[in-house]
């Protein structure tokens, strides 16, 4: 079991380093001089020396990249160029928010489209699986942003029951709950239809198995084989997929903020860009690149520890 | 005939299909007594499976039987409830499927899928889960599983396939039904494992009184181990008697070409045979007596109407050369077709 | 005794598959869901094309007088915040849309099945380097790794169909080296070469027409994630850029103004999902229609 954490983990940190080199040599892979690339062909020419002298841009590439892996490691991602402040800083500062964010919608997505699943699959073929069905692909048709101003539309401006910006503080956690409600309810809506079809699609796989055939013919109750059986089995599947989710919820989180000025590692990044403040959007990328692998390394991980087969193999190895 | 479990009469299950009704089984009819192991030998696709399923219940959901009746111990299955049936599953009669690789769930324990299976029919009394376990942990002995008392926590996977086997058999056994159905038990197995599958259910049946009803398309295997004999083709029974008539003086044409058809070390040196034509399709069936087309003995009579399924010394034929009634021309009979004095070797 | 290599049957297979998508079509229309699709985005097709004739209004035709104005007889979907009417710059939009989306998708096919063939089929050094280059690119969720190359390309139309491509390539590299593989192992092949056919016929005529059936329905997937991408990436603006009618462009407009009036916001966001839905739709009947197709043309090839 140990030898192939380590393993996992020596992957993904191999994965790590190449995503720090992708990003290192990002600025040089564009024709023409990098400091006009990053700064737009009309900079100012001072600020273009302490770009150029901050960023090492007269060094060879190889010596850049590897000058930024090594400080990447040391948790230096450089400073921002308009207030110099270290850039790991600003984004220490801002992450608690995206992760609160992302953990609460995938903490929604996950309590209510498995429920929903199941009910569609408990009721199959009945209007109320079709209502479920058509809800689910409407969900998930629906991406982050047109669900965040939709609902921003409705409580915010409509109703004008929940606040639609910032995300309140620490200190207040009610306040900051109010915040948080439509944001995670945003980024959720497209993994809530998700999981509703992946659950249904898992347990009536499930349910044609020769296994739950064996359960009935020995007279174990519906009731049973639904909630315990088949639901296990089901959900084995679903917790593959959650990790990959907590990557594309990451991306959807720069929507989010954005449209509810939320504080966060995406509008972080997202203002750097309309800034050209460079070195907060390389950090802040490599930053969300990190926090992916490391989500689906843990995804996969749960998984082959829920799976009896894999355990055991596992535990070999 | 009051000693009979099971009699199942005229039976016919039909099954619903997007293009067409198909009718799986037709008319079959046969009787277990306690204690008695009887056969039901055919090919693929003859209905064996849809017969054990529907003895069980647990037809798939597009499937429903259509006609005749089946008595358990006196009571009429059909008419039960579905909460009934689930009872009596697995407490009266149970079912041992073919491939225990699929039949058993890989995400739990043996010991919990076993302890499930008898608190759906104990219910709370009868003891905790200690006591259950107990109970698993004895019947998995009594099959012979080694350790039964650390194996019991192991997965379906940590076992071999003749293990599996004997798991799914300790499970059916576990509420001591009074019916065995085992489903082509053998099928997946090699020689040795298979002989050892039919000691342990032999074995049941001196111990415990269980009747058997043994599916198989494995003529040789049926030899060893049933006191009788059904054979079904194209979803109707053709023939049923006791194993040794069965064998030594075969009557219907299907049973004599299938036993045939079996290698022989008496007749080293010939050719295979084997049965020219096809099993008809579902979709598809031919009127009339349905292994008419790869008959040798087929007449016209036979092609047009469905032989009738009759006694004759203590046996049953779905056979015209059997019917005085049929019009079957025996005149016109190429040689040695009844097998009056015949013996097949 | 020599084995009977068929290379008619490959050829003569090529010609089937020709007449095959028109079956397939009609096969896709017949179920409900897959009429849908075709309906949707045949309508949208249509619009794109025809957008200067259907439209009412041109996209870029202001009104200053007429902003901010819910559904009229005049402007039926309502005005926006300079009094262009909703309705021609969302049908105007429909051209961006998929004039981004299908360039986009497709050279991310086109760039992908060459890369992944040529990896699994060459192998050694060249697929390990394709690997790793794909892995990176793929550690990054899709949005994120568009707007890192967006921070360095700069925001336009032209930035975000490369952005989308380099992307979604790796899900194709990944898909056609690995049927490549698979492929490449097939007797069939063993037998062919050892006849003396070239790697280059090997790969055009046996390995291909395989594998494009499977990466034309993920194509069909994908296009509805490209529109997705690129209307998010143009509702940050940093994607295409106004005035011209980008679905996101006119929700990021809308957005501005969203406590005046929530007439763009509303409209472009179901413009978004219908096409989303069309185009899913369309894409899932494809695979469940096309998919046992294959099984078939495979088993014909193996005789």
């Amino acid at each position: 079991m140990v030898r192939y954490l380590l393993k996992r983990l020596f992957m993904a940190f191999v994965v790590v380093v190449l995503v720090m080199a992708f990003l290192g040599v990002l600025v040089h892979l564009v024709p023409g001089d990098p400091v006009k690339v990053i700064l737009g062909p009309r900079a100012d020419p001072q600020l273009s020396e302490i770009v150029r002298k901050q960023m090492n841009l007269d060094a060879p590439v190889a010596t850049q990249v590897w000058d930024f892996i090594v400080n990447a490691f040391q948790g230096n991602l450089g400073q921002d160029f308009l207030s110099q402040l270290p850039v790991t800083r600003l984004i220490a500062g801002v992450l608690p928010h995206t992760v609160i964010l992302a953990l609460a919608s995938l903490g929604l997505a996950v309590l209510l489209g498995v429920p929903l699943g199941v009910f569609a699959a408990t009721h199959q073929n009945s209007i109320l699986d079709r209502i479920v069905g058509i809800v689910s692909v409407s969900f998930i048709t629906m991406p982050p942003y047109v669900a965040g101003l939709f609902l921003l539309l409705i409580f915010s401006v409509k109703l004008d029951v929940l606040p639609a910006i910032g995300s309140g503080s620490f200190s207040d956690p009610v306040d900051y709950l109010k915040h948080l409600a439509l944001p995670a309810v945003a980024l959720a809506v497209t993994w809530i239809g998700y999981l509703a079809r992946l659950v249904r699609a898992s347990m009536l796989e499930v349910l044609n198995t020769n296994y739950v055939r064996t359960a009935h013919a020995f007279g174990v109750s519906e009731r049973v084989v639904f909630y315990k059986y088949a639901l296990k089995n089901a959900i084995i599947p679903t917790v593959a997929v959650l990790g990959v989710g907590l990557g594309t919820l990451l991306g959807g989180a720069i929507f989010i903020e954005v449209i509810f000025t939320r504080p966060g590692l995406g509008s972080l990044i997202f203002g750097a860009i309309e800034t050209r403040n460079y070195p907060i959007v390389r950090g802040g990328v490599l930053c969300v690149a990190v926090l992916f692998v490391l989500a689906n390394l843990l995804a996969d991980l749960s998984y082959r520890f829920l799976d009896p087969r894999t355990r055991t193999e596992l535990a070999r190895a | 005939m009051s000693d009979r479990l099971l009699v199942v009469e005229g039976l016919q299950v039909t099954y619903y299909t997007a293009e067409a009704s198909l009718e799986a089984l037709h008319d079959v009819s046969f009787s277990v007594r306690a204690g008695e192991i009887v056969g039901v030998v055919g090919e693929s696709g003859c209905g064996k499976s849809t017969l054990s399923a529907s003895l069980m219940g647990v037809l798939p959901a597009n499937g429903e039987i259509t006609g005749g009746r089946i008595e358990l111990g006196g009571r009429e299955l059909r008419s039960l409830g579905t909460e009934q049936m689930r009872q009596l599953r697995g407490r009266e009669i149970a079912m041992v499927f073919q491939d225990p690789m699929t039949s058993l769930n890989p995400t739990f324990t043996i010991g919990t899928q076993m302890v499930d299976v008898l608190r759906a029919h104990r219910g709370g009394a009868g003891g905790g889960g200690r006591e259950l376990r107990r109970r698993a942990v004895s019947v998995l002995e009594q099959v012979g599983i080694p350790d039964a008392q650390e194996r019991i926590d192991d997965f379906p996977h940590q076992f071999s396939g003749g293990m599996r086997q004997r798991v799914m058999i300790a499970m059916a056994l576990m509420l001591e039904p009074g019916l065995l159905i085992a489903d082509e038990v053998t099928s997946a197995l090699d020689v040795t494992l298979e002989a050892q599958i039919v000691e342990l259910l032999r074995r049941l049946r001196a111990e415990h009184g269980t009747a058997i009803l043994f599916v198989s398309h494995d003529l040789g295997v049926i030899a060893q181990i049933c006191d009788r004999v059904v054979v079904m083709y194209a979803g109707r029974a053709v023939e049923e008697g006791d194993v040794l008539s069965i064998f030594e003086r075969p009557l219907h044409p299907y049973t004599r070409a299938l036993l045939a058809s079996v290698p022989s070390h008496r007749r080293r040196g010939e050719r295979l045979a084997s049965i020219p034509g096809r099993v008809p399709s579902l979709s598809s069936l031919p009127a009339g007596c349905k292994f008419a087309n790869r008959c040798p003995y087929a007449q016209q009579v036979s092609r047009e109407r469905e032989p009738a399924y009759l006694e004759i010394d203590g046996r049953r034929v779905r056979c015209d050369m059997y019917d005085p009634a049929s019009g079957w021309d025996h005149g016109a009979a190429p040689a040695g077709a009844l097998p009056a004095e015949e013996t097949v070797a | 005794m020599a084995i009977a290599v068929p290379t008619r049957p490959a050829r003569r297979r090529l010609v089937e598959r020709l007449r095959a998508p028109l079956s397939i079509l009609r096969e896709v229309a017949r179920r409900p869901v897959g009429l849908f699709g075709l309906v949707v985005v045949g309508g949208l097709l249509a619009l794109a094309v025809a957008a200067p004739l259907v439209a009412p209004y041109s996209d870029t035709a202001q009104n200053i007088a007429d902003r901010l104005q819910g559904p009229s007889l005049a402007h039926p979907l309502g005005t926006d915040e300079l009094g262009r009417d909703l309705l021609s710059r969302l049908i105007f939009g429909t051209r961006i849309a998929l004039g981004v989306a299908i360039p986009a998708v497709s050279a991310a096919l086109a760039a992908g099945l060459v890369l992944g063939a040529v990896a699994g089929y060459v192998g050694r050094w060249v697929d390990n380097v394709l690997i790793v280059v794909m892995d990176t690119l793929q550690a990054f969720p899709a949005v994120i790794l568009a707007l890192a190359l967006l921070a360095v390309l700069g925001p336009s139309l032209r930035n975000v169909i490369i952005v989308i491509a380099v992307s979604f390539a790796p899900a194709y590299a990944r898909v056609a080296r690995a049927l490549v593989l698979t492929t490449k192992q097939n007797q069939f092949i063993e037998a062919e070469r050892s006849l003396g056919a070239s790697d280059l016929r090997i790969v055009g005529i046996h390995i291909l027409p395989n594998i494009v059936g499977s990466l034309f329905i993920l194509l069909a997937m994908d296009i509805p994630s490209a529109i997705t991408v690129e209307a998010g990436l143009s509702f940050l603006g940093l994607g295409v850029q106004p005035p011209t009618p980008s679905w996101g462009v006119i929700l990021n407009d809308g957005f501005d103004r969203v406590r005046e009036t929530p007439w763009p916001v509303l409209w472009a966001g179901l413009m978004l999902m219908l096409a989303t839905l069309g185009f899913t739709m369309l894409g899932e009947t494809l695979r469940d229609v096309v998919d046992p197709k294959l099984a078939r043309i495979r088993r014909f090839r193996r005789t």
